[in-house]
């Protein structure tokens, strides 16, 4: 059946893009490779222009019966397909041109919060803060929806309703829930019918067995391991492109969740074991073919409650069939630690160095002990979801929206400008710290403003219902229905503010290469002097080489920014930091002048917890040591460490072995999350010049990975630059 | 007492197990054609410029007491006949166009920064010293590894294994592994190529080998050197009498070339060549013929 897969390989890489014409990976969103069959619903034209005419007819009511009932309306009338290539079906619509029908957040935050609106704008221009409305992250709670199945899931939420209107009249707004609830299923379920008579008119071979599965999954739960990935995939797309929820793991734990459906099929004889490989590679292909630049995670590994290991055999046959098939995208985090097999880690190990950079390995008991220490008990923590990039959560009663981005450099560069001539270090310091405050509270006073409207403006039709906490209280599990609804502030340029600061100090103030006024000078004219910026580049005071000096001031500004962790939000929950830059480190790296360290305006800032591109001068240990300086373990939402090494280093078993013993020391040490790129600068240099030859080179950003093919080539540079340093 | 040391390497992979900080000893009795480490090989400091990252900031030159650093027509130029190697200039050369090698350092200054690592070593990484030859610091190599001992640190010591008998007795019980160099196995040949004969080498090598002491022999290829098959037999035969642990076969390359610039030296070696990975494994297939076991590095 794998033959039979490379056979389908073509069809699955253009199913929903053409991939041999040139795109651009950050527009990559819209699903219309494959035009499924036009006898079975709309276009885009066609269902934009008929979901907004049913919108407007419909009565002023809830946002959320709105949302549902639009909802309904495109399941019921998106166009649909199956074809003989694939087991997995096609749904043509995606939500992007269609998003603004379902969920409309900038008009109601600006309606409900006119004062929020404006801080927002002036923030955001100001490239300090980034605010975001970012409303739907969300892990479901996949094991009961394996147990219950779509059916089941409608039925619970009914039995919930049932109980509480028997025990008092229903509010409007609990009426709206289940409502939203019964009218979002009610259309899962019809369009789940819709496919399997579909797939039963078809006569090709696959045909007869995606009808069966799909028919198992309208009557109940999945019985078989294609089952529960279908269901995977179907919550995962349909959230996702119409409920407007991204989905932040496949499974809570892939391997682990897989893994008994997958013995019962072997077992009874149902499939064989190459059979159910290609269901893997099938299944984990749809993600690779839709392609979003950001990355479809899935985690696997981690610990049973008697402390023992998840690791089985499913784990390594995911991981044979995604390396077999080259790709890049799920990508995957994997959750270890000291009981975590050797063999399975250098399996991983192995594949990074031989160029898949798209995994991530997450300390399980850093991650558990960042639950306990914010207070969840420890029955709740043991085993908790890895989701997006490197973030950790309740499993299935968490859901922590992430709409605030700081840009470290922001209050640094006007301190600077704000102090007069003749001010000393203390008073710079003071300055940047002030501002750095009135930054933080100023973001969370428009985030909590902004998400009392959370439910209003994305209610989680789809999600609640999975969600037990939220269908007992009747209430939005995004919004305030969790056992824990949380807000995340990520931190941008650490790194970068760390080494502009030990410069500022070591510059002027200790060895007083210039006066305060002229540094602002020459500042101002993007680094006129280029002797003192190689001076600025060249000291050894930079974050991320394990010195000691420049780590203190490390550690000093990560405790400052950690005191804010815990503050309340207006979710019932509370704030947690990560220490994560996604984009940003680009992005406002755009808008902040030259800094003090040597860095020219424009140019991109460090990113998550990393080194200064190229400041790594002590190397992969020095960089750890600065990581841990600054104690991983207190940042609840995460804490993202990108390493990078030459290739000499990772080669033969002495490097694999090293590479294992990095991660050993990370972990027993207290770090979080850690991901290596290992390269060499000729083969970057090369892959510039013959791009073509190199189609499939990764490289991880941030959380991330991008094809080298699709950077910019200020960003190539610098990576190269970096690789260059590595010898 | 103090040492001087030429460099360290932090995560250092493949000079022995494991995670390991090795320090570069100064000095060294052999000057094999394909050295690596010219900046290794004589005991007094020496100063490196890299012309390509000088900036002209004319900051050596108010630094040097010998006035080596002079300002011409053509930018900055550095007479090394004055230099005596007092490293302020490359203090003070933020470009880092000036390296220095050959700083003198006490045990515990250089334990401070073995130590830095630690965590990273597990159970079998730890500190390796090399050189130019450790050996040739004799007293100050053997207090190093004593104070590793003490601090729980695995060692282990590249060796060219010219040295007096005694002294690796005497150093044997506190190094866990000894990377030992075996570069040819004529005494003639040996010396043409190294500029000493082997006899004593080999000797040690078979003391070492009797005390019980973990050894990985390492042999640099060197086509036209030692790459013939007579040799590897001979080379073969007389680690099959005590064989090592391992024998690590490394294939000779020309990196050093910018280091030999650097130092104002030309290469001995220039006129060597490569060994390719066919070569390579045919060294290695030849060598296991002798029932040892070889990897190539
Ligand atoms: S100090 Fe360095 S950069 Fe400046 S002139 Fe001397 S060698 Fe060149
Ligand atoms: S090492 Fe000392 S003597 Fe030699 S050039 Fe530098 S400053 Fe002058």
């Amino acid at each position: 059946m794998l033959e039979e897969l490379k056979k389908d390989l073509s069809f699955l890489k253009n199913k929903y893009h053409d991939t041999a014409a040139p795109f651009d990976p950050f527009f990559r969103m819209a699903y219309h490779g494959w035009p499924g069959d036009a006898s079975t619903g709309f276009d885009d034209a066609e269902m934009e222009a008929g979901l907004k005419e049913y919108i407007a007819a419909l009565p002023d009511t809830a946002h959320v019966i709105i949302k549902a009932k639009a909802f309904a309306y495109i399941l019921d009338h998106m166009r649909i397909g199956i074809d003989e290539h694939d087991y997995f079906p096609l749904l043509y619509n995606w939500n992007r041109p269609l998003r603004p029908l379902l969920v409309e957040p900038w008009r109601l935050s600006r309606e409900k919060s006119k004062e929020s609106a404006h801080y927002l704008w002036k923030y955001s221009k100001s490239g300090d803060i980034a605010i975001w409305l970012d409303y739907d992250h969300s892990v479901p709670d996949w094991h009961a929806l394996y147990a219950l199945g779509f059916p089941g899931i409608l039925a619970r939420a009914r039995q919930y309703r049932a109980e509480r209107e028997a025990a008092a009249p229903l509010t409007v707004d609990q009426t709206a829930y289940f409502d939203g609830i019964e009218i979002t299923y009610e259309a899962i379920l019809r369009l789940i019918a819709r496919l399997r008579d579909y797939a039963a008119g078809c006569s090709f071979p696959k045909a007869a067995e995606i009808a069966a599965c799909l028919d198992r999954l309208t009557l109940g739960a999945p019985e078989t391991m294609y089952e529960q990935l279908m269901l995977i995939f179907l919550y995962w797309f349909i959230s996702e492109s119409i409920d407007v929820f991204q989905v932040r793991s496949l499974g809570s734990g892939l391997d682990h969740d897989l893994f008994p459906f997958y013995t019962r099929d072997l077992e009874s004889g149902r499939y064989t074991a190459e059979q159910l490989d290609a269901f893997i590679g099938y299944f984990l292909m749809q993600f690779s073919a839709i392609g979003n630049y950001w990355g479809q995670p899935l985690y696997l590994g981690g610990s049973h409650r008697d402390g023992s290991c998840k690791v089985n055999a499913v784990s390594y046959r995911i991981l044979d069939v995604y390396d077999t098939l080259g790709i890049y995208n799920p990508k995957i985090q994997i959750k270890y630690g000291k009981n975590t097999p050797d063999r399975f880690l250098e399996t991983i190990l192995d594949m990074i160095r031989r160029g898949h950079s798209s995994f991530v390995f997450i300390c399980e008991e850093t991650a558990r002990r960042t639950l306990l220490d914010r207070g969840v008990p420890p029955e709740r923590a043991w085993d908790f979801d890895v989701k997006g990039c490197y973030e950790y959560a309740i499993r299935a009663g968490e859901f922590s929206a992430a709409p605030f981005y700081l840009n470290l450099l922001g209050p640094l560069v006007r301190a600077l400008n704000e102090t007069g001539d003749d001010a000393d270090y203390a008073a710079i310091e003071a300055r940047f710290y002030a501002n750095l405050d009135t930054l933080f509270r100023g973001g969370i006073e428009v985030c909590n403003e902004i998400e009392s409207v959370l439910r209003e403006v994305n209610p989680s039709n789809m999600l609640s219902a999975t969600i037990t906490t939220s269908l007992a209280r009747a209430r939005d599990a995004y919004h305030d229905g969790a056992e824990c609804n949380t807000t995340v502030i990520l931190t941008s340029g650490f790194g970068t503010t760390v080494d502009a600061l030990m410069a500022l100090k070591k510059l002027v103030f200790e060895e007083k290469h210039c006066t305060l006024g002229e540094l602002k000078q020459i500042l101002a004219e993007n680094w006129s002097d280029a002797a003192l910026r190689v001076r600025a580049l060249n000291l050894p005071q930079k974050f991320g080489c394990g010195d000691g000096e420049a780590d203190a001031c490390a550690k000093k500004l990560s405790d400052f920014i950690l005191s804010y962790q815990g503050t309340p939000n207006s979710r019932g929950g509370y704030y947690k930091i990560e220490m994560h830059s996604a984009r940003h480190y680009i992005v406002f790296g755009a808008k902040t002048p030259a800094t003090p360290d040597g860095r020219l305006a424009g140019e991109e800032t460090s990113k998550n917890a990393s080194p200064v591109q190229g400041m790594d001068r002590n190397g992969v240990t020095g960089t750890i040591r600065s990581a841990l300086a600054i104690e991983p373990w207190r940042y609840w939402e995460g804490f993202g460490l990108d390493l990078m090494l030459h290739e000499t280093a990772a080669k033969g078993d002495e490097g694999l072995a090293a590479l294992l013993g990095l991660l050993r020391a990370y972990d027993a040490a207290g770090g979080s999350s850690v991901q290596f790129n290992i390269f060499d600068a000729e083969t970057l240099r090369d892959a510039q010049q013959h791009p073509d030859q190199y189609q499939n080179l990764q490289v991880r950003i941030c959380g991330w990975n991008a094809l080298w093919r699709d950077m910019p080539k200020a960003e190539q540079d610098k990576f190269i630059e970096r690789a260059e340093n590595l010898l | 007492m103090t040492g001087i040391i030429t460099d360290f390497k932090r995560f250092a992979v493949h000079d022995g197990d494991g995670i390991r900080t090795t320090v570069f000893l100064k000095g060294c009795p052999l000057r094999c054609l394909w050295c690596h480490n010219p900046e290794s090989l004589i005991r007094r400091p020496q100063l490196a410029y890299l012309t390509e990252k000088c900036i002209d900031c004319g900051a050596c030159v108010a630094a040097c007491p010998k006035g080596a650093h002079q300002f011409g027509e053509n930018g900055h130029t550095l007479d090394r006949t004055r230099c005596d190697g007092c490293g302020d200039c490359a203090a003070v050369c933020t470009a880092k166009a000036l390296k220095f090698y050959g700083r003198e350092m006490t045990v515990d200054e250089v334990m401070a920064v073995v130590l830095e690592d630690r965590i990273f070593y597990g159970t079998n990484g730890g500190m390796t010293l090399s050189g130019g030859e450790p050996t040739a610091q004799a007293e100050f190599t053997l207090a190093l590894l004593e104070a590793a001992g003490k601090a729980g640190i695995n060692t282990a010591l590249d060796t060219c294994g010219d040295a007096p008998q005694p002294l690796f007795a005497a150093l044997a019980p506190h190094v866990d592994c000894f990377l030992y160099d075996i570069k040819h196995i004529d005494s003639d040949r040996h010396r043409a190529l190294t500029g000493r004969p082997n006899d004593r080498i080999l000797e040690n090598y078979r003391f070492l080998a009797g005390t019980g002491a973990q050894i990985e022999v390492r042999i640099p290829l060197i086509p036209g050197c030692n790459d013939d098959t007579a040799t590897l037999d001979g080379i073969g035969a007389f680690l099959n009498a005590a064989p090592p642990r391992r024998v690590k076969l490394l294939p000779y390359h020309s990196y050093a070339d910018g280091k030999y610039a650097a130092l104002d030296l030309a290469p001995p070696g220039a006129a060597l060549t490569f060994p390719d990975a066919a070569q390579m494994a045919l060294a290695a297939d030849r060598l296991r013929r002798h029932g040892l076991n070889v990897v190539v590095g």
